[in-house]
C-alpha cells in the first residue's frame, strides 16, 4: 500500500489533482487488506495530466493496453493504464478522469470533499456507485460500503443484506413508499427475510 | 446493469483495433522512456482508437 500512498503525495505536489479509489481506497476505508493495483481519478486539465506523466517518468514506468493518458480519451471516459517495477514488484497503475455511474455533480462533490487531503480517496458512496458493475465479485464490497453510510435512506437503496434492509425499514417505517419507488425490490420486504433475499437477487439496480 | 454492459461492449469493441496493433506496438514502446512512448502511442491512438466510443446502443 506504501507505494500507492507515496504515488499519491507525488501525484498531489502543489496541488490536488488525484483521487485515489476501487481497491485501495477499499483498503483505506479498512474494508480490505491490500490491493494489488491503484487507480486514480484525475482532474480533466492538461496541467494534472503532465504532472502525473512527469512523476509515471520518473519511476520509469511504461503503458500497459489502454488508451494514452491524454485529455482527448480520458474525455471519452477511456482509462490509462501504466506500470513500473519497484522493489522487486510490479506496480500497476490505472488513471480516468470520469468514472463509470458516477455523474457531473457527484464528481464535482468529491472533489470539492477531496481537495487539499493528505490523501485523497473516494469516500463510501461515490466508491459505492463505482463499485456497483455487473460483476457479482463486486456485490459484498457494495454491501460492505452501505453499511458505512451514515444517511439510513441510502443504506436501504444499495444494501445487498435483507437483514439490514428489513431492520432498517423497521427502524425508519416513513421511508418505504419513496424508496421502493426507487429500488423496487424493497416491496418484498413485505414478505419477510426469503422474499426480501430473493428480490435483491434478482435485482438488477442494486 | 444493461447499461454498464452495453457501455462495457462499446469500449470493447472500440478498442479493438488498438488491441490488434498491441503486441507489436508494446514491444516498440518498451524501449522508449515514457515521454516518447507517449507520443508514439498517441500518434497510434490517433489512428485506431476513437476517442469517444460510440455505438447504436450507446
Amino acid at each position: 500500500m506504501t507505494v500507492y500512498l507515496e504515488l499519491t503525495r507525488e501525484f498531489n505536489a502543489g496541488r490536488t489533482r488525484a483521487i485515489l479509489c476501487n481497491g485501495q481506497a477499499v483498503a483505506l476505508l479498512r474494508l480490505a487488506i491490500a490491493s494489488k493495483d491503484g487507480d486514480w481519478i484525475l482532474r480533466e486539465d492538461e496541467e494534472a495530466l503532465s504532472h502525473v506523466r512527469s512523476v509515471l517518468a520518473r519511476h520509469g514506468a511504461q503503458y500497459r493496453f489502454g488508451a494514452p493518458l491524454d485529455l482527448d480519451w480520458l474525455r471519452g471516459g477511456w482509462s490509462a493504464h501504466l506500470e513500473f517495477p519497484w522493489h522487486g514488484l510490479r506496480v500497476r497503475t490505472d488513471f480516468s478522469t470520469r468514472p463509470p455511474r458516477l455523474s457531473g455533480a457527484e464528481l464535482e462533490e468529491l472533489w470539492a470533499q477531496q481537495d487539499q487531503r493528505d490523501i485523497p480517496f473516494t469516500p463510501p458512496k461515490p466508491l459505492l456507485r463505482i463499485k456497483q458493475t455487473g460483476r457479482e465479485k463486486d456485490w459484498p464490497i457494495v454491501g460492505e460500503l452501505a453499511r458505512l453510510l451514515t444517511d439510513p435512506g441510502e443504506q436501504i437503496l444499495y444494501s445487498r443484506s435483507p437483514q439490514d434492509i428489513l431492520r432498517l425499514l423497521a427502524d425508519h417505517p416513513s421511508l418505504a413508499g419513496e424508496l421502493t419507488l426507487r429500488r423496487p425490490a424493497l416491496a418484498a420486504a413485505k414478505g419477510g427475510l426469503a422474499a426480501l433475499r430473493m428480490a435483491l437477487d434478482q435485482d438488477a439496480t442494486s | 446493469m444493461d447499461a454498464d454492459e452495453a457501455r462495457l461492449r462499446r469500449f470493447i469493441e472500440a478498442s479493438s483495433r488498438l488491441r490488434a496493433r498491441w503486441p507489436a506496438l508494446a514491444t516498440e514502446l518498451a524501449g522508449l522512456p515514457l515521454p516518447s512512448a507517449h507520443e508514439r502511442l498517441l500518434l497510434e491512438a490517433t489512428e485506431c482508437l476513437p476517442k469517444t466510443p460510440r455505438t447504436t446502443d450507446s
